[in-house]
């Protein structure tokens, strides 16, 4: 296998929160803790889990919309993390970020036009006039109409404004997208025409992609391998096509046979007990031990790593009983 | 004898600010249910289709002027709840009729205890009880919902519970009169799938157990599978296939339910290829067409498509809005294995 786009090691992201009269007592939020995984050129790598298990976060890290507080980012060979703020910016060309909430992601008083020629104007590409046939090229891409160039986003459905998020991210050519959670936001017959039109750019421009999202059947349709969140650690990282079948993580499985599905008649499983614990105070050993039908004194003590369990060496669960 | 019967209910919105003066579009037109005693009915359908719109109307919550009913009945309980009168209204709300809705944060008072916001119902509705009858039920209602360590959390305020367990307390609020309906719109929405089963359950066993009906609205048709017996499927603003929940999923009748359910990227589709997306948008309001509103978007489009289509019953208890639904019947077969 050829060297990845993306090789993150040992990423870790924690929050300060300050409490008290004089904000003199510290905690943190344990919100990406010691996370490792690659991407490969062209490659989608989903990554699922409930709402603050530090999802959103990583992606944000990857891209320095957050600092990091220690590991590394290889991308394409260079640590992104050891750059300074001048080296990073041409460097921001290649990564861009597809946001969740189409509504405020798009500057309301700009028009659709403004919106997509930015990225282009902020790296100084081209003239007023190749901009502007970059922009309606984009639009065309996407496939929005040329004449919304000079629209403003409310006369936009949410579907369409996703789409303008999209152009904008794909403007500069990017080598890698993260897309965090850019369907949510959008009824079931929209969703599935923005999931096509990221497969058609994905594959004709030969993105990678890191796609954040709670839906599992969606991640499962667009990726080929996918990561599960728990707690800021991921819990088990496996190609798309196993991972719903053979998962190896009791957290993975739950999650799986909790998704509703239009199935009627279909038994489902009992709830999982309790709730997600707080990211401030982690449990110790196994994060997820707390909540796990099968734990046991070990899970309580040690954490289990994120190893190799299957004959296929691309499944990779932490879990103390995962089987190899 | 039916729980709530809903006959040919319209309803229109103004348009700019001045309701008197204003252009009037419909929002719902002829929406026809009925729901039987213990019934769990959904009703599905996307933004803006007009399903929290008709639960709106049936507890008489419409912002007015700028949502108006302006013709149908509704009958609840044999008792025309359309003509009654406000305090009337007001005694049947969260009595015999409750609902709990999508965000819990925005339901719930964020400067009273949830203790008092659930004991505020039976104030209303229980007017002779003591204080210490109420506070008795209070608990008796947290420990019900599933409320872990439910005396100390009487105390607590909104914001120091989680999602799962405001929506707990919402779901308290409005079984603490013990209603013959509940209007269930998007309770999971805003809920993590984990939490999501966990209420979908609770939500089970407390119908099981008290024996009322359910209305459940959800854009999810995954959530109306694993918690209907009957669904009807809403599009811009009308009822379009009507049907049991197993019958419905198993053949559907109309265009757009049939592509709905295609459209979804079930875990035993076809990975990284592309979804049959249904082309095209829902029409807006303003220019909803006279015919069939479906027919811009609907590989089954013919010239009489042009004209409305009645909601007409195809098969036992299965009504569908198409006339072309004898063309749907057995080439459907979804991708599931």
């Amino acid at each position: 296998m050829s060297d990845p786009l993306l090789r993150v090691h040992n990423l870790r992201k924690y929050f300060v929160q300050r409490s008290g009269i004089f904000k003199q007592h510290k905690s943190y939020v344990h919100a990406v803790e010691n996370i490792s995984f690659d991407i490969q050129r062209g490659e989608t790598l989903g990554l699922v889990g409930e709402s603050g298990c530090g999802k959103s976060t990583l992606g944000k890290t990857l891209l320095r919309l957050h600092e990091p507080d220690a590991g590394e980012i290889i991308f394409d060979g260079t640590d992104i993390r050891a750059l300074s703020r001048a080296d990073m910016r041409p460097m921001r060309k290649r990564l861009q970020m597809i946001f969740q909430d189409p509504y405020d992601s798009l500057n309301s008083r700009h028009t659709i036009g403004d919106i997509i020629e930015e990225p282009l104007l902020v790296h100084g590409i081209g003239s007023a006039r190749e901009r502007r046939v970059a922009v309606v090229e984009l639009l065309q891409k996407v496939g929005l109409p040329a004449n919304s160039i000079e629209r403003f986003p409310h006369e936009f459905s949410g579907g369409q404004r996703q789409r303008v998020g999209i152009a904008r991210a794909i403007a500069l050519n990017p080598d890698f997208v993260v897309c965090d959670e850019p369907l949510s936001a959008l009824d079931v017959s929209v969703q599935a025409q923005i999931i096509n039109l990221l497969l058609a750019l994905r594959a004709s421009m030969n993105l990678s992609l890191l796609f954040i999202s709670h839906d599992l059947s969606v991640v499962r349709h667009l990726s080929d391998r996918v990561a599960v969140m728990y707690l800021g650690e991921i819990v088990e990282l496996a190609p798309a096509a196993s991972i719903y079948t053979e998962a190896r993580h009791p957290y993975t499985q739950y999650l799986i046979a909790s998704i509703p599905k239009p199935e009627p008649g279909r038994i489902k499983p009992a709830p999982l007990v309790g709730e997600v614990p707080s990211p401030l105070h982690p449990p110790s050993g196994c994060r997820f031990h707390t909540r796990c039908p099968i734990a046991q004194d070990i899970c309580r003590a040690q954490k289990p790593e994120l190893k190799i369990i299957a004959s296929d060496s691309a499944h990779r669960a932490a879990c103390h009983f995962a089987k190899p | 004898m039916s729980l709530l019967r809903i006959e040919n209910l319209n309803v229109s919105v103004a348009s700019g600010t001045n309701a008197k003066t204003a252009q009037r579009w419909p929002v719902l037109q002829d929406v026809t249910l009925t729901m039987q005693e213990g019934e769990t009915l959904g009703l599905v359908g996307e933004s803006g289709s007009g399903k929290s719109v008709t639960a709106l109307s049936i507890l008489r919550l419409l912002p007015q002027p700028t949502l108006r009913v302006d013709s149908g009945a509704i009958v609840f309980d044999s008792r025309e709840i359309n003509t009654l009168s406000t305090a009337q209204m007001c005694a049947l709300r969260g009595d015999r009729i409750a609902m709990i809705f999508q965000d819990p944060m925005t339901a719930l008072n964020p400067v009273q205890t949830i203790g008092k916001q659930i004991e505020e119902v039976l104030l209303l509705h229980r007017p002779t009880w003591t204080g210490a009858q109420r506070r008795k039920r209070v608990l008796a209602l947290l420990e019900r919902v599933g409320m872990p360590a439910a005396e100390q959390r009487l105390q607590a305020y909104p914001h120091q519970l989680s999602g799962g367990m405001r929506q707990r307390v919402t779901i308290a609020m409005a079984l603490a009169c013990e209603p013959k309906l509940l209007i269930a719109d998007e309770p999971t929405t805003a809920l993590d799938v984990t939490v999501q089963a966990q209420v979908l359950n609770l939500i089970g066993e407390l119908q099981q157990q008290s024996g009322m009906a359910v209305l459940f609205i959800t854009h999810d048709l995954g959530v109306i599978a694993e918690t209907c017996r009957n669904v009807a499927v809403m599009y811009a603003g009308r009822i379009v296939e009507q049907a049991a929940v197993a019958d419905l999923f198993a053949a559907p009748r109309h265009p757009y339910t049939r592509a709905l359910l295609g459209s979804l990227p079930a875990l035993s589709a076809n990975p990284q290829q592309p979804l049959p997306a249904i082309p095209g948008q829902v029409p807006d309001i303003e220019q909803r067409p006279s015919g069939c509103a479906f027919a811009n978007r609907c590989s089954y489009r013919t010239e009489i498509c042009g004209q409305l289509p009645p909601l007409q019953e195809i098969a036992t208890a299965h009504r569908s809005a198409c006339f072309h639904a004898d063309l749907l019947t057995a080439d459907f077969a979804r991708a599931t294995p």
